[in-house]
């Protein structure tokens, strides 16, 4: 019983051991792509192999665009003018990356063309700047309807609380959540108005600058996200307690 | 021959008054009829609408409510979607200038 104990204790630590490889090869794997990425770039000795490297990374980013405005297309949740905002961004990226393109094939020099590869990064910062914005914007639209909506519905509220007291039901409850619901909701306001007035900033001529915005940027956004996931719960249970006092 | 006659015309000059005015009588009448009934219609509409939105007006006010319960439940979902798609791209290291 032993023997079998030490043997399987031994083969698990084998496991592990091996798993841990796996998991260290993996990682390194993955930190080492971009400067793979990098280093392939500036290894280049001919024009050819300059503006493959630079056709393939605006490629990349055509597509990651194409995605961006597929999610603003079908997305039920913001209207057609928030949804313009988003997809005016990504024609207007993508007509500059296809121009970049162009002028990238037509190069004759190395020099040249790694200038054109340079500008990818530096004038359009797609995946450091464009995206966490936009994709940002678009969560930020539709917690501005939520938001807009339940705020809207609060005049129903006070009512059916009016018509549950004069019903004779004990309304303070109802009421704490009514508070609470439109604390939510003020305070999710504020968050997203914050984040709103940082986008005119989140810019690629303002890299690395924007790093540091895009965590505020996000840390509004989630604190918003969440107030209107408590002020949801607020009402949820609002609706149950009028469910019961006055019927459905 | 020219006695009878005479006496017809005398009869049917107040026959053909008498049959018009009933006529126009009965017009009359009907008109009144239908006006009173659409009168009545429009009343008994109105009086619909505002009972029914008097009596009723909590339970739509509560089905109202619970719509939006509802429909803010699913936004919740979809929120989720808009946070996971902001969290995959928050910028990367593809961003190296090489």
């Amino acid at each position: 019983m032993k023997t079998l104990k030490r043997l399987c204790s031994k083969h698990l630590a084998a496991l592990s051991l091996a798993a841990l490889g796996v998991i260290g090869l993996a990682g390194s794997a993955v930190a080492a792509a971009p400067a793979a990425l990098a280093a392939s770039a500036a290894t280049c000795t001919t024009v050819s192999c300059v503006q493959q490297f630079g056709d393939q990374r605006i490629q990349a980013r055509l597509a990651a665009l194409d995605k961006l405005n597929l999610a603003a297309t079908n997305h039920k949740g913001i209207t057609s003018t928030q949804r313009s905002v988003i997809q005016n961004d990504v024609s207007a990226n993508e007509s500059g990356l296809k121009a970049l393109k162009q002028q990238l094939d037509g190069e004759t020099t190395i020099t040249a063309a790694r200038a054109d590869v340079k500008n990818i990064y530096v004038q359009f910062r797609i995946y450091a700047v464009v995206l966490p914005r936009d994709y940002g914007e678009i969560w930020m639209f539709h917690q501005q309807n939520v938001v807009a909506r339940m705020q809207d519905a609060n005049d129903k509220i006070s009512d059916l609380i009016q018509k549950a007291q004069q019903a004779g039901k004990d309304v303070s409850q109802l009421q704490a959540l009514q508070q609470d619901y439109n604390a939510k909701l003020s305070d999710a306001t504020t968050h997203l108005n914050n984040a709103q007035a940082l986008i005119p900033s989140l810019v690629p001529s303002n890299f690395p600058g924007t790093t540091t915005t895009l965590k505020t940027y996000r840390a509004d956004l989630r604190t918003s996200h969440q107030d209107i996931v408590a002020a949801a719960k607020d009402l949820h249970q609002m609706v149950l307690i009028l469910k019961a006092d006055l019927g459905s | 021959m020219n006695m009878q006659t005479r006496s017809k015309q005398r009869w049917l000059l107040p026959f053909v008054a008498l049959v018009l005015a009933a006529a126009l009588a009965l017009g009359g009448c009907g008109r009144g009829v239908q006006n009173n009934t659409g009168a009545s219609s429009s009343q008994s509409a109105s009086q619909a609408t505002g009972s029914s939105s008097q009596g009723s007006s909590a339970s739509q006010e509560l089905q109202q409510l619970q719509q939006l319960d509802q429909q803010t439940q699913n936004d919740l979902n979809t929120l989720s979607n808009d946070q996971q798609n902001a969290d995959q791209n928050q910028g990367s290291g593809q961003e190296i200038v090489p």
